[in-house]
């Protein structure tokens, strides 16, 4: 075997997955699975959906239908598969549970950055801290309204008219203050896709 | 506003699943043909991923990562990964075969061989191909249906919610009171099925009430003091349209609404802006 496992880069392990080593998947999980979780989490207040919901993301990358490297990195496309899945769980349960249940993604907890975890890498623990450290920062620029709204669609998957209605608010200033608040992330952050 | 600016202004919604159906399809039909909205669009895409770093932390169950080991195992190595995996190995192929080729002389055989493993290498990446379209279709397809399984429970929910409304309307036991302020806006209709102790609420033209506060219907019995029917808000068009159970065995003669702080009160705290008197209907 050539280079060890830790020291790939996660689209080296894609390619070996995809070549049908079980250990590139094993080794993928460790470096994502917790945050994938955690972001499950925050979407589901059920810990057998969020669990559901990873197993989805990462069997969709074994699969390999749909992820295409050219379009953005492994983690990106875990985290979009990984927060989809566990919007459709807490959908499903709406539409077969009582109306009292509804409520319960509309008061999403929203973002609550920690900087350090348990489960980080030694290895990498000041480069998380870092990068969360600046997570926290450019969500501080936004204001209350925004992220009132960011946190509906991201963790409560509500759509411009359902969060308009759930706020009484009017759907123009609802798709203004998502846009700009997700612009304004965007500009604090230098992504490698808004570079090309 | 240019054309362009309008759908690039849509693509965080769009990542974020905050569109409409309809604005939804559009987008996509746009996006199609547009690699700078593609580009945009992965832009939003990375950025949901860097926010996935923003929540509070849980660690995943043990038994997590051996379960999807084994699933995968389960499932093989295989669906769309298949093209990249099968390719090389029909790639290996030809050295061999044009081994074979060259012991069976220069004529017919050989000549054959390179096409043969050229028509190998054309339908194993064909295979490929088509199983990878064919994932990709089969998980479209499934997620098609879930989506319409979707809007037909919901459209089921509301038809529910509608008959429930219309029962309430259509009762023999139905009073009902038209509530009006003393200059014209806002006004209200409340219909109260004493069978089925419910009462609906249709209020027009008024505007929700500010932050911290809210709207609250009475029924006052003569002589009597005034009960609460529970308290509502207002859509930002001025309309509302509730349903309330009240207290059985209840009997008024006069319905009012008045503005409370968020919550509702014991007892009128203002004086009511809508008053009317119940008849039967």
């Amino acid at each position: 075997m050539s280079e060890p496992l830790p020291d790939s880069s996660d689209g080296d392990l894609y390619a070996r997955m995809r070549a049908g080593d079980e250990r590139a998947l094993s080794e993928l999980y460790d470096r994502h699975a917790e945050r994938m979780y955690s972001l499950a989490r925050s979407v589901c207040s059920d810990p057998a959906d969020a669990e559901e919901a990873v197993a989805d993301a990462f069997l969709r990358l074994w699969r390999a239908g749909d992820f295409d490297p050219d379009r953005g990195t492994v983690g990106t496309f875990l985290a979009v598969v990984t927060r989809s899945r566990a919007l459709d769980r807490v959908r499903a349960r709406k539409r077969r549970g009582r109306a009292e249940e509804k409520g319960a993604a509309q008061d999403p907890q929203g973002f609550a950055v920690e900087i350090s975890a348990a489960g980080d890498p030694p290895e990498r623990r000041v480069e998380l801290a870092e990068k969360r450290g600046r997570i926290r920062e450019a969500l501080a620029t936004l204001s209350d309204k925004q992220q009132a709204v960011i946190d509906l669609a991201y963790f409560g998957g509500m759509t411009h008219r359902e969060i308009a209605e759930h706020l009484t608010e009017p759907l123009g200033t609802v798709k203004t203050r998502l846009r700009d608040g997700m612009q304004k992330l965007r500009d604090a952050f230098p992504l490698t896709r808004s570079a090309s | 506003m240019s054309t362009e600016q309008r759908w690039t202004d849509l693509a965080a919604a769009y990542v974020l699943g905050a569109l409409d159906p309809e604005e939804r399809s559009a987008f996509e039909a746009r996006l199609e043909q547009d690699a700078e909205l593609q580009a945009e669009v992965d832009a939003h895409r990375e950025l949901v991923g860097v926010l996935s770093d923003a929540v509070p932390r849980h660690a995943p169950p043990a038994a997590l990562k051996a379960r999807i080991l084994e699933r995968a195992r389960a499932e093989g190595h295989g669906g769309g990964a298949r093209p990249i995996e099968s390719a090389p190995s029909v790639r290996d192929a030809p050295p061999p075969a044009s081994g074979d080729a060259g012991a069976a002389g220069p004529g017919g055989a050989a000549r054959w061989t390179p096409w043969l493993a050229a028509a190998a290498l054309v339908a194993a990446l064909g295979t490929g191909y088509l199983a990878q379209r064919v994932d990709q279709q089969r998980d479209a397809l499934a997620e098609r249906l879930e989506s319409v399984q979707a809007q037909l429970d919901d459209a089921r929910a509301s038809v529910a919610e509608r008959d429930s409304l219309l029962a309430t309307f259509l009762g023999p036991d139905v009073r009902t009171v038209a509530l009006s302020a003393t200059d014209q806006p806002p006004s209200a209709r409340i219909f109260w099925n004493t069978a089925t102790s419910t009462i609906i609420v249709a209020a027009f033209d008024l505007p929700p009430a500010p932050e911290g506060r809210t709207y609250q219907l009475w029924g006052i019995a003569e002589g009597g003091s005034p009960v609460s029917l529970g308290t509502f808000q207002t859509a930002a068009d001025g309309t509302a349209l509730v349903q309330r159970t009240v207290p059985a065995g209840t009997d008024f003669q006069i319905g009012a609404v008045t503005e409370e702080p968020t919550g509702g009160s014991p007892q009128p705290t203002s004086a009511p802006f809508l008053v009317g008197t119940w008849t039967d209907a």
